[in-house]
């Protein structure tokens, strides 16, 4: 059977054929045994189909369906969690190890009045003089 | 999960938009309302491709749960029931495409199941075992070939509407169902002629 005539016959299985299409199915049917034989198979093929049809997953479905929305959602504010802490524990001794190194060269690079914890901070030396440079050269009495 | 829904579902029969509107604000008991109501074309869809069994009831929970996180950004361009029929079938093909991979691994459950037909002995059957002939039957299918037989013949959807699921041309889905049409008919072509004749069929009829 050629394949226009064989998807003429599976469209017809459906209703999806035009008035001009019906009636050419019809001269087929009335004029090809083989085609006719053939629409017979389908259409005995089509009946048996329909009864194997699946209606259910089984009862209480929908309560599975919930419980496992549940499940699924408490496990993804976990994993958010368990994301965030595996980050920490992997950034960490990357950040201490950037302080370290930071931290080295300020003391290296400051002037030996400075404490050893502020010259590693970076942080200006707190004496009156260095008040009255920083404060008030800076801030009071702008240029 | 989404903040408890206290709302009360009153309505006998909300409309899929109402019930939509529902779950969107967190409404569990509309989403759960939404689930029975397409539980059906649903478990056609993916029971058609997989059979019976636990893998099926995990792809027809999966397909709801993927509905439930797309619920905001689902359109109501498309029917509800075509919405989900996507879903289950896509879900359904990688299902089959994951137990290709995996049978590959384990040939020997194939011959199993061939000689659990074998022993059904020279007799009558009832429904339920006609049932079960016709979906083993539908089972042997390539996979192309039953997602057609599957949309088309179980559930009913039109050669444009399949065409629209699987995203193929109309001509390629008519093609795969007569493929698939005819090899169900060479597997049934027995059954097919002793129904004729009485109604019933022997089970060791069957070409399987």
């Amino acid at each position: 059977m050629k394949r226009p005539e064989q998807h003429l016959l599976l469209r017809s299985l459906s209703n999806e054929l035009s008035e001009r299409e019906v009636e050419e199915l019809n001269r087929l049917l009335r004029d090809d045994a083989e085609i006719q034989a053939e629409y017979d198979n389908l259409v005995k093929t089509e009946n048996i189909l329909a009864d194997a049809r699946y209606e259910s997953f089984g009862p209480s479905f929908a309560d599975r369906v919930m419980e496992r929305l549940g499940k699924k959602e408490e496990s993804w504010q976990f994993s958010l969690s368990d994301a965030l802490a595996s980050l920490f524990t992997r950034i960490a001794p990357i950040a201490v190890a950037v302080a370290l190194v930071l931290g080295i060269y300020n003391i290296t690079a400051s002037n030996s009045t400075e404490s050893p914890i502020e010259a590693a901070l970076g942080l200006h030396p707190v004496t009156v003089d260095a008040a009255y440079e920083t404060a008030l050269t800076d801030m009071i009495l702008p240029q | 999960m989404r903040s408890n829904g206290s709302t009360r579902i009153t309505d006998s029969f909300p409309t899929d938009a109402e019930l939509l509107s529902r779950a969107r604000s967190g409404d569990h008991a509309a989403f759960r309302l939404l689930v029975n109501r397409y539980e059906p074309i649903v478990a056609s869809t993916v029971q058609g491709m997989l059979g019976r069994g636990s893998e099926a009831e995990d792809v027809g929970q999966e397909t709801f749960i993927r509905f439930y996180h797309a619920l905001d950004s689902f359109r109501e361009d498309s029917t509800l029931k075509t919405y989900l029929t996507r879903i289950a079938i896509n879900l359904s093909l990688n299902e089959l495409k994951r137990r290709k991979k995996k049978q590959v691994r384990f040939t020997g459950i194939e011959t199993l199941e061939e000689r659990d037909f074998a022993t059904s002995g020279n007799r009558v059957i009832d429904e339920n075992e006609r049932k079960h002939l016709v979906r083993k039957a539908i089972d042997r299918l390539d996979p192309k070939h039953k997602a057609v037989v599957v949309l088309r013949m179980l559930n009913g959807y039109s050669t444009k509407e399949t065409a629209d699921l699987l995203n193929l041309p109309q001509g390629t889905v008519l093609s795969r169902l007569s493929r698939g049409m005819k090899s169900l008919e060479q597997l049934l072509k027995p059954y097919i002629a002793n129904d004729e004749k009485t109604g019933t069929t022997s089970a060791t009829s069957f070409a399987l």
